[in-house]
């Protein structure tokens, strides 16, 4: 009786298939080493694959945020600056009325008037990447027509159809000379200031749409991406601006014009106060970005961590397997080639 | 006893040899033939002292050889299940490459989020649309590779039950030499190798089991115990399918008229490559292509308009997403067999057919010239309600039909994530499963052949030992021939 048995074949075939599946493993060790997760994620992880592409597909979501939140943080900076100017502008006005006196007073200020009124426009249709900053959601078109265009836009027109209407004659005519300083006051705090209020403003003034578009700058948070050229403050300093320019400005009596200089001052510093508060509404949606952005980065290194945690292997593991599956070959050839000697056909 | 006996009994034993040196000669050929198996020379005593060969015996193994049959059932099951899903998994390209539905989802959703912070801007209408191509696209194919590798199955089905046929009848032939020779004491051995090679191939198409009747005869039972073999070889047939859409079922395999795969076995094969193939066409592919059709079906429902008039009359029209002859939104949590092969863009918002792809922020994009679905009444550049609402409805829960085997509510995101995660638990279960298989196949068959095969060293001692026999044997008769040659000398 025998007691022990192997068969040629499968001496040989047992060394075949350990060197073939150590071959396999080899690559599969070789690929994880280079690009650090399983050679075949889906079979390595099996059910978790689930979590595993919704992780994914949810840090590439933080990826976007991040990206288009500093779009949009550029965007609402270059408003921030238009505001910035607008409010220096205002300023400086203020202070060019308060000394405007004496017979040079008039003409000054109606120049000034039609530098910023030109100022205004230009600032109220910055324009960011194709969008007017100003325009709400009617970001195609710039919010503000050119004041002083030809032929007249309805804006200036409007003016100076309240001024016929209220006084019978026009701001050019020498008959300005004789409107009182009551009057004046009159009608700007009346008819004239009816002109900035809607409709009048949507129709013959501003393009721009009342809603500011919302943008989405975290996975539930929502800002205004966007400031209306309709807000209280640029309704103001475009009434101060077409005063100063025409409303007879160069003509009035000494005492008309003081009075309207005044009315003029006043108004524009409620003016800067209204883009001041502009000013920080923007500021604040400013604020909730930064810290929209904060917590993406947080919330992007927890998904990388569990990301890495579900497909990620350990690299120094990875190594140590090669090297162990190298040696482990190594031998198998050593034994393959001893073996294919060994036989009694040598010693017959 | 004279001297006579002694040269007959020579004469037999270097006859013998020479059988003995045969058998010897069979085994080492065979040394490289994994299916060979051992054999020896039966010698026994005749009568008046010498020997002879009676019959040629054969070392086996029943046990370790049922063990092999059966691994090789499950192994080739597995591996036919493993090849369909791998050729889907390819067409997905797993996480790195970015085309798996979850992925290109996320992408869709992330072009919307940039589109959202540039509405007026055209390049990022383009690219939010082409994004939802993208989607559109992979779905068509991925759906499309679903229904290709079912077809695949079947025809490896087709395939399988013709080989299995032509196996029994091969079969057939070699079990009634067996029988035969068996019956007239003849050397079998050879056949029965043959034999036992035929039940492994077999043993590939279908799990079977065998018993062993007198005289050799071999009784062959498929999974289930439908006889596949007694005497004469028991049909096998199926019908094919040439085209096989979503919904619909292939054609079982029956095995003597009894139904071993599809809904109507009751006793349904569990391995060979005809159960693996059954599977994949009949289950693992059908759910995933169900799953892929409720992500197609959700999409629609999605990105669907409604009307938007103070007063709304009109029902929800397909939007983004539509299908061809979509003839409204499909009904909520129903499964639509097939929507993932034809979900497309709609023309009218896609700019290389023509379209204006700022529907995509405005609306009616079912139909440019019906304000009623229009978002953005006043065409406003800069209205971003409607790229809101949609990316939002990416995250709404909704409801899917529980055919697709998959939570019932849920958001697209977390169903489509879930239906990749499923996908990926199939292969790596089936993955698993293979390589343990593989394992065991390659051990069992080690194992067999360590027991029954053939080991070079020991066919060569024993030819040194039979010519050391065959050399005693003829030094005999030489002697013998010395004395016959000398009582000759000494009578004449």
């Amino acid at each position: 009786m025998k007691t022990t048995f192997i068969s040629t074949h499968a001496i040989g075939e047992s060394v075949r298939m350990n060197i073939m599946r150590s071959q396999e493993r080899i690559a599969e060790a070789q690929l994880e080493l280079s690009t650090g997760r399983h050679a075949d994620v889906g079979v390595a992880v099996g059910g978790q694959y689930a979590s595993l592409s919704y992780l994914r597909q949810e840090r590439e979501e933080m990826v976007v945020l991040d990206r288009s939140n500093s779009v949009l943080s550029t965007k609402l900076g270059v408003t921030q600056d238009a505001l910035e100017a607008m409010a220096t502008s205002a300023q400086d006005f203020t202070a060019e009325l308060l000394s405007a006196q004496g017979p040079s007073g008039p003409s000054v200020i109606k120049a000034q008037g039609e530098t910023r009124m030109t100022m205004l426009k230009d600032l109220l249709n910055t324009n960011f990447d194709g969008a007017y900053m100003f325009a709400g959601t009617n970001s195609g078109q710039p919010p503000m027509e050119d004041y002083f265009a030809n032929p007249t836009p309805a804006s200036r027109a409007s003016v100076e159809a309240a001024f016929l209407a209220e006084f019978g004659f026009t701001a050019t005519d020498p008959a300005v000379e004789t409107i009182s300083d009551t009057d004046m006051i009159a009608f700007l705090n009346g008819a004239y200031s009816d002109l900035f209020e809607d409709p009048d403003w949507g129709t013959n003034w501003s393009s721009a749409s009342d809603t500011k578009p919302t943008v989405r700058i975290s996975s539930t948070e929502t800002v205004d991406g966007a400031v209306s050229a309709n807000d209280e403050a640029f309704r103001k300093l475009a009434s101060v601006f077409a005063a100063a320019t025409d409303l007879g400005t160069l003509d009035l009596n000494p005492n008309t014009f003081e009075a309207m200089a005044h009315w003029l001052a006043e108004r524009t510093g409620q003016a800067v106060q209204d883009v001041s508060v502009v000013q920080a509404q923007v500021g604040t949606v400013e604020g909730r970005i930064a810290d929209a952005v904060d917590r993406i980065q947080t919330q992007r290194e927890v998904l990388d961590l569990r990301i890495g945690d579900i497909e990620g292997v350990d690299a120094f593991e990875a190594s140590a397997r090669v090297t162990s599956l190298l040696t482990q070959i190594e031998t198998s050839y050593a034994v393959t080639s001893r073996i294919q000697q060994l036989s009694i056909l040598n010693f017959l | 006893m004279s001297l006579s006996l002694s040269f007959d009994i020579g004469r037999s034993s270097l006859a013998t040899t020479a059988e003995r040196s045969a058998v010897v000669s069979r085994n080492v050929a065979g040394v490289g033939d994994p299916n060979a198996t051992r054999k020896d020379a039966l010698v026994v005593t005749s009568y008046g002292g010498g020997v002879r060969v009676n019959g040629v015996g054969r070392v086996s193994n029943a046990a370790l050889f049922d063990n092999l049959v059966s691994a090789t059932s499950n192994y080739s099951a597995k591996t036919a299940e493993m090849g369909g899903l791998d050729i889907v998994e390819s067409v997905m390209g797993g996480i790195e490459l970015g085309r798996s539905p979850t992925a290109l989802l996320g992408n869709l959703r992330d072009e919307l989020q940039f589109f959202s912070s540039a509405p007026n801007d055209i390049i990022r209408a383009q690219s939010a649309v082409a994004a939802a191509k993208d989607l559109a696209t992979q779905l068509n194919t991925l759906s499309t590779t679903v229904a290709q590798v079912r077809q695949d199955a079947d025809a490896q089905l087709e395939q399988s039950v013709a080989d299995l046929n032509s196996l029994l009848e091969t079969f057939e032939e070699v079990n009634n030499a067996i029988i035969r020779g068996t019956q007239f004491n003849e050397d079998v051995t050879d056949y029965l190798d043959q034999r036992d090679g035929l039940l492994l191939a077999i043993s590939e198409e279908v799990e079977i089991r065998t018993v062993t009747r007198s005289n050799n005869d071999v009784v062959i039972f498929a999974a289930g115990g439908a006889t596949l073999f007694e005497r004469t070889p028991r049909t096998v047939e199926m019908v094919p399918s040439p085209v096989l859409p979503a919904g619909t079922d292939g054609g079982a395999v029956y095995i003597d008229g009894m139904p071993i795969t599809g809904p109507n076995a009751t006793a349904p094969a569990q391995s060979g490559r005809i159960a693996g193939l059954a599977t994949l066409r009949d289950d693992t592919l059908p759910s995933f292509q169900a799953q892929l059709d409720e992500i197609a079906r959700s999409l629609v429902e999605a990105f669907a308009e409604s009307d938007q008039s103070a007063v709304p009359a009109l029902p929800d029209v397909p939007g983004l997403f539509t299908y061809a002859g979509a003839t409204g939104v499909p009904a909520a949590g129903t499964l639509v067999d097939g929507l993932a092969a034809i979900i497309e863009v709609n023309a009218n918002v896609d700019p290389d057919q023509g379209g204006d792809p700022f529907l995509l922020r405005d609306g009616a994009i079912s139909d440019p010239l019906n304000p009623a679905y229009s978002y953005n009444t006043a065409g406003e550049a800069g209205f971003t309600g409607r790229i809101n609402e949609l990316m939002g409805n990416f995250s709404t829960q909704v409801t899917f039909d529980a055919a697709a085997g998959l939570e019932t509510t849920a958001s697209l995101i977390e169903f489509t994530s879930s239906a990749e995660g499923w996908f990926q638990k199939m292969r790596s279960d089936v993955d698993d499963e293979r390589e343990y298989t593989t394992i065991v196949v390659e051990k069992s068959r080690e194992v067999l052949s360590s027991n029954v095969g053939v080991n070079l060293d020991e066919e060569m001692t024993k030819l040194l030992d039979l010519e050391r026999s065959y050399q005693a044997s003829s030094r005999l008769l030489q002697v013998v021939d010395q004395m016959y040659e000398a009582i000759l000398a000494a009578t004449s």
